[in-house]
């Protein structure tokens, strides 16, 4: 057993001290896998945020109950009155036309703008969390609600937190699509790398293998290969994003900013990081398996 | 150790190298495989370690019916023959420590066990000083020296060897011969092929003659 490791960790070594002598080459190779790699992970940063933010929506479903603009006091009280006695309400709040817009003029920066309309242009509203926020449940709500007087009509944001989720459903596939294809890209990459490799390396080949070699002492090596190539891609893709990510998050945070949210991509996460670095490996390994069993097959 | 019977092999163009061939070789014993070129001696030591398959007949070595043997069991038949190939096969970009760690890391020697028993091969065969050279800087004897030091570092039970003395002078070849007689002395089977008389009436040993394909056996030195 002793000795098993002490052969792997020899191959291990060796095959390292193989990829650090030939800087240039690896570097270009990771380079160009890692690069491939940023795809699907990049893919995955973006559908993580929004799922996220999918879950913040979903966590506080409001409707959100815009009155008529002409409507009264009286009738402000008829809604309230209404709302108070319905039992599937859990908590409402009111929010009178000059407080929407002094709001709206402090998330938007158009305070001048506003300032200069000749009467308030917003509708007093009722925002409204309900016990029960199945998609059923809010549908006869907003059904009932509309009937009420004065109510001119009713919003809620489930319908595009919907449409996202759906969003992220397909996009969910195609990453799982886009990841199996690229990480056969990467594979096929580095099979390729390896099958130039064992060419170049044939005599030493079959020298080990007139000695009493197995094939699996000679795959070794470049299954290491293959998985150490795999790890460094994985590291250069994680690499790339976070940078990417730090560039792009200044923006993105302005131009939320801008809707009045906070939205930013996230970073990945310890276990999304185990799983690039992992995936990445297997995908080198799997690339090696190929590349060694289809050329030392023929020598 | 070595048994072949009614062992024939054929090439490709229907070339026959060797017909009906009968041979025992015992324990211990050192014999000399002699005849000319492409009389068939490297096709018969080609056999013997399984690097290649007899068309016809059944080869027993060390106990083991080669002609019966998995692919996947023919590794470890050789790592028990210690074997000089008459193109030296040497690893010509690795120096010469690693060219006789090669076996041992194959066997799966640790790397402390390896080093040491590769010096002492090199010990034996007086190439200790030359570890850290290149292949390409050893002279002809120097080269053939460190594959006979790759052939018995792992301490063989049979040594085939393909023509040692081709291309050497005649101390080199002395030499080379001494080392193999001493090996045999040592209990090893040796088998060597040579057209070499030199080789041949120093090392008066059984000779195996081989002509075109088929066997005449008989001892003592003899002339092409």
């Amino acid at each position: 057993m002793l000795n098993w490791i002490s052969q792997h960790w020899h191959t291990f070594w060796q095959t390292l001290g193989r990829l650090v002598r030939a800087p240039i080459s690896t570097l270009l190779a990771i380079l160009v896998m890692g690069t491939t790699l940023c795809l699907p992970a990049g893919l995955y940063l973006m559908l993580h945020s929004l799922n996220r933010l999918q879950g913040v929506i979903h966590e506080n479903p409001q409707v959100t109950i815009f009155m008529k603009i002409l409507s009264n006091s009286s009738d402000i009280q008829q809604v309230n009155g209404l709302l108070n006695q319905d039992t599937e309400v859990k908590d409402y709040k009111f929010i009178p036309k000059n407080e929407a817009l002094k709001s709206l003029a402090q998330r938007s920066g158009i305070t001048d703008l506003l300032a200069g309309l000749p009467s308030n242009p917003l509708p007093d509203a009722f925002v409204v969390r309900l016990k029960n926020s199945t998609p059923e449940n809010i549908a006869y709500f907003k059904n009932s609600v509309l009937n009420w007087p004065s109510v001119d009509s009713v919003q809620y944001d489930a319908i595009w937190a919907q449409r996202l989720a759906a969003l992220i459903s397909l996009g969910r596939n195609f990453i799982i699509l886009i990841s199996v294809l690229l990480a056969f890209t990467v594979s096929v990459i580095i099979g390729n790398t390896i099958r130039l490799q064992i060419a170049s390396r044939q005599a030493e080949i079959e020298v080990s293998i007139l000695i009493g070699a197995t094939r699996r002492f000679i795959r070794r090596p470049f299954l290491y290969f293959g998985a150490l190539q795999g790890l460094a891609s994985g590291l250069i893709a994680w690499g790339i994003l976070q940078l990417c990510l730090m560039a792009i998050n200044v923006k993105i945070s302005a131009f939320s900013n801008l809707y009045g949210s906070i939205f930013i991509l996230h970073s990945f996460s310890p276990s999304a990081i185990a799983v690039l670095l992992a995936g990445s490996s297997v995908a080198g390994w799997l690339g090696a398996i190929f590349g060694t069993s289809y050329a030392i097959k023929n020598i | 150790m070595i048994s072949l019977k009614q062992v024939s092999k054929r090439y490709p163009g229907n070339l026959e190298a060797l017909r009906d061939l009968n041979l025992d070789i015992s324990t211990g014993e050192a014999v000399l495989l002699t005849g000319r070129s492409g009389a068939g001696k490297t096709t018969l030591l080609k056999l013997v370690s399984a690097i290649e398959m007899p068309s016809a007949g059944e080869i027993m070595v060390n106990g083991q019916s080669i002609t019966r043997l998995r692919r996947s069991q023919i590794p470890y038949l050789r790592r028990s023959i210690g074997i000089v190939f008459q193109d030296q096969k040497l690893l010509f970009d690795s120096d010469v420590l690693t060219n006789v760690t090669l076996p041992l890391h194959i066997c799966g020697q640790s790397r402390s066990v390896a080093m040491k028993r590769a010096r002492a091969a090199l010990d034996r065969v007086g190439l200790l000083e030359r570890e850290r050279s290149l292949p390409v800087a050893l002279s002809g004897g120097e080269r053939q020296r460190l594959c006979i030091a790759r052939a018995i570092v792992n301490r063989p039970s049979l040594l085939l060897v393909d023509e040692p003395t081709a291309n050497l002078d005649p101390d080199y070849a002395k030499a080379i011969i001494d080392l193999f007689r001493s090996f045999h002395q040592a209990g090893v089977t040796v088998v060597i092929a040579t057209h070499d008389i030199e080789v041949i009436n120093r090392f008066p040993l059984r000779q195996i003659h081989l002509d075109q394909g088929r066997l005449l056996n008989h001892t003592g030195p003899t002339t092409y």
